[in-house]
Parts: C-alpha cells; sequence; structure tokens
C-alpha cells in the first residue's frame, strides 16, 4: 500500500465507539462484520422503547432477580429468556428438552448481572455513543427521555437515534435535534428476519455521528462524496458485463475493477455490480484516489465463517499457490450475493496479508478482481 | 502471580469450559482460533475468569481484549502485585 496508509482510518476503529441500544441486532451485526465484537446487553434483543427506558430510568434495579427471569418456549421450541420486569426477550440458541433449564436459568442470571454490570460501566464512562434504531413509529418525546437518561448517567452520553428516510439524499446524514438528540437517517434497516443483510450505510452515518459528537466536521474522514444514485449505476448481474468478464477454471476475471472504500462495493466501469441481500440499495463512492493492493485474498464461502471471521486456510494457501506472485493488485472475493462478507474479508487474522482500511476520499483500485466460485475448486 | 502461571491456570479454564483438552494458548490466540468461543461463550468466559481468579473487569477493559496476550495483560493488571 502506498503513502495514503497514513491516513486509515478503520471501520472498526469508529464503530468501537458506539453501543446499541437496539431495537434488534442488527447493528450488533454492523460492527462484527468490521471485527467489533463487544458485549452489550441490548446489542442481540429485542427491546422496545419503553422497555429500553424503564431499565435505563432505573439503573437496571432488579434486573437479574431470579423471580424476573423465566424461560419460554418459542414456536421453533427454542428456549427464550424473559426479563419479565422490563420486558426483554433475548435468544440461547439452545432447544427446549435439551439442557437442565433450572441450571440454565441460573447460568442466565450471571450473564445478565454480568452484562447490566457492563451496561452500567459505559454508561457512567461518557465514551460511548449510545445507538438506537427504530423500524416502528417511535415519538421524539420517548427519545428526548432516553437522552435525559442517558445524561443523567454522565452529561456527555449522546443517543443516536437512526430512521430510514425515503429521500436518498438523506441517507447516511445525522443532524442534531433542538434537545439535543442526534438523529441519523438510513436508506434502509435490514428484516428482522435475518438482520445480516444489512445497508453499508451504517459505515457512512457512523463516520457522520462520531464526528457530529466529537465535534468535528461531520464531512471530514468520509471515504467520498455522496451522491444521488444515478439510474444507469444501479445493480447489474456479471452477465450484463459480457466484454469485461473472462471465465476462468477459478472463476471470473473483472477487468478494471474498483472496489469503493471499505464498504465491499464493486463497480466495473460505472455499472454497480455488488449486491446486498435485499436488492435496490446500493452504495458507492466516486473514483478519486487508487492504492494498489500487494496481496490476494480468498475465502470460501462454504468454508468460511464470516460471524467468527475465520477461514478455512488450506483452501486458501491451495489457492493462491496457484496465482502468479508477479501478478499485482489481486483482489480476490467469494461468489456471494452478500457482499457484506468484504469487510470481514480484510479483517481476517493473517498478518501476512495487509488489512484495508477506509482512505479519505479515495476508493481502493485493483487491476483485477477475481470472482471465485463458491466451492473450493481444489476440493 | 507469574504469568506463566496465568497461561496455566487459563489453559485449564479454556479445556474445561470447552470440554476439551488439547487447547493450548499463546498470546496470538483469539476466539477464531477456537472452535465455539462466540459471544455467548465469551460472556461464560469471562464470568468463569473473574470468579477464579477473584478479579472484575472493567468494561474498556473487555472491548479491548483482542487475544489471549491482551486478557494476560489485563488479570496481571487486576492482581497484587507479586
Amino acid at each position: 500500500m502506498n503513502k495514503e496508509t497514513d491516513t486509515v482510518i478503520f471501520e472498526s476503529d469508529i464503530l468501537k465507539r458506539f453501543e446499541s441500544l437496539g431495537d434488534n441486532c442488527e447493528f450488533g451485526l454492523v460492527q462484527v462484520a468490521v471485527g467489533v465484537d463487544q458485549l452489550g446487553f441490548f446489542r442481540f434483543n429485542n427491546s422496545g422503547i419503553e422497555a429500553l427506558i424503564n431499565v435505563l430510568e432505573n439503573e437496571f434495579k432488579d434486573f437479574a432477580a431470579p423471580k424476573n427471569i423465566e424461560l419460554e418456549v418459542a414456536c421453533n421450541n427454542e428456549l427464550i429468556v424473559h426479563v419479565s420486569e422490563y420486558d426483554f426477550r433475548y435468544h440461547t440458541f439452545i432447544q427446549a428438552g435439551t439442557v437442565d433449564e433450572a441450571r440454565l436459568l441460573a447460568q442466565q442470571q450471571n450473564v445478565l448481572r454480568f452484562l447490566a454490570r457492563k451496561s452500567l460501566d459505559d454508561l457512567r464512562s461518557g465514551e460511548k455513543l449510545f445507538l438506537r434504531k427504530d423500524s416502528d413509529p417511535v415519538s421524539l418525546d420517548d427519545i428526548n427521555r432516553v437522552q435525559r437518561a442517558l445524561t443523567a448517567y454522565n452529561a456527555n452520553n449522546q443517543c443516536l437515534w437512526v430512521r430510514t428516510s425515503d429521500d436518498p439524499n438523506k441517507a447516511g446524514h445525522v443532524e442534531r435535534s433542538n434537545k439535543g438528540v442526534l438523529m441519523g437517517y438510513m436508506d434502509r434497516f435490514s428484516n428482522y428476519e435475518d438482520a445480516r443483510g444489512f445497508s453499508f450505510c451504517w459505515f457512512e452515518l457512523c463516520r457522520s455521528a462520531l464526528n457530529t459528537w466529537m465535534g468535528k466536521n461531520p464531512e471530514s474522514g468520509r471515504r467520498a462524496n455522496r451522491e444521488v444514485i444515478p439510474t444507469e449505476y444501479r445493480l447489474k448481474s456479471l452477465n450484463d458485463l459480457p466484454e469485461r468478464v473472462t471465465p476462468t477454471m477459478n472463476g471470473f476475471i473483472l477487468e478494471d475493477a474498483v472496489v469503493h472504500g471499505d464498504s465491499g462495493v464493486v463497480t466495473v466501469g460505472s455499472t454497480a455490480i455488488a449486491e446486498t441481500i435485499t436488492t435496490g440499495s446500493t452504495f458507492y463512492a466516486k473514483p478519486r484516489h487508487t492504492v494498489h493492493l500487494a496481496a490476494a485474498y480468498h475465502l470460501f464461502s462454504d468454508q468460511t465463517d464470516y460471524i467468527r471471521q475465520s477461514y478455512n486456510e488450506a483452501a486458501f494457501n491451495r489457492f493462491r499457490a496457484q496465482l502468479n506472485p508477479a501478478t499485482p493488485a489481486t483482489l480476490l472475493i467469494p461468489d456471494r450475493r452478500d457482499f457484506s462478507v468484504l469487510a470481514p474479508l480484510r479483517e481476517v487474522a493473517n498478518p501476512r496479508i495487509p488489512r484495508l482500511g477506509v482512505v479519505r476520499d479515495s476508493c481502493v483500485q485493483v487491476e483485477r478482481l477475481l470472482m471465485c466460485p463458491s466451492r473450493d475448486p481444489m476440493a | 502471580m507469574k504469568q506463566t502461571e496465568i497461561y496455566d491456570r487459563l489453559n485449564a479454564l479454556f479445556n474445561e469450559v470447552f470440554l476439551r483438552e488439547d487447547i493450548k494458548l499463546s498470546p496470538a490466540t483469539t476466539a477464531a482460533d477456537i472452535e465455539g468461543w462466540d459471544s455467548f461463550r465469551h460472556i461464560e468466559l469471562m464470568l468463569v475468569i473473574e470468579t477464579r481468579f477473584n478479579i472484575q473487569f472493567h468494561s474498556r477493559e473487555l472491548d479491548e481484549m483482542k487475544n489471549i496476550g491482551d486478557l494476560i495483560r489485563v488479570i496481571e493488571r487486576h492482581l497484587p502485585a507479586a
């Protein structure tokens, strides 16, 4: 990488400053995608706004008391922990009838006690930006109550309230209300059924919010100008790019491909080819500077655990051995429609492979982009 | 307590929590290196470590632990000087 690495700001450095306040696990998964795997009570549970206000205003009082915790059985037979006093629920990913439920309940009390202590630590430290997202209508009065409850712990605490906006110019934008709440706008949220299909707009929004909170220009450190998406720049499939795609035994070579920032958005010429799970949502940046890669990545989607950011090293090494070491700037990505996997790819624990970060006002350019098959071709 | 002793105790503790006998920790070991070390298991680990070492982690320490080396340093910081 060239000298531009001096200005690298990793998404993980930004996202670790945030603490999710629900309403579901989407933002927790955004953090995990860039390697921020912080423990937090609100990160992986479903919580209504009233429950959130109640627990904040009562400082988690009796939160882990045995009388307040019960196990419920979901329709898929999974055991769900219900904190009845505050009406929180979260998954155990354990099937009913497979464990000693009394023991599980006792264990969950310890977990809740631990997480409540950690949440109180975070609330009192004033070092985190507390993010609340809401898909359902929530009143600004309620959000103001959240803000008041947060500042009762530490005057530096800040609530960031995130909602969707139909206005494409607002996506990623953050503004401050007259009551001091930061209000952020997304183009979309992921589905409740599968929160992993999140929008890359989260990264832009968090950067703006953190800058605003810290009194900096919201634009500083942004990867590129945000623009209204021109119609011709919408997603296209590889089949629509015949002259730029060369099939090989290992997949496809895309000439002149550009990977934008750290978001995983890939363009060929003026055509965006990256897709998220939900169609119709694209995020990209205009190329300004160029960073040449010196290494290759390859992960096999069937053998890679993106959440834990582990990958099949043997498969990787076999594939890499086929590459011409003299070939510069080759980036390999798995053949998946969910390009959110690109962020974890750069976080894999292989010190020999330089991690890509977000370079100010720039994109990352590769000379060739290999679209790999979904299975290890050598297996 | 010396670092080697902390390693030994952690090794035993990890094998106990993950129901294995072959885990050998090193400073570079991360969650990605041990099958089943997810967020839920991480909480369990932290709880057991707090109990066994009679310490209490701060939130910032928990957030900044990236590998076993970091964990050892945090534990050392909480233990009385030898």
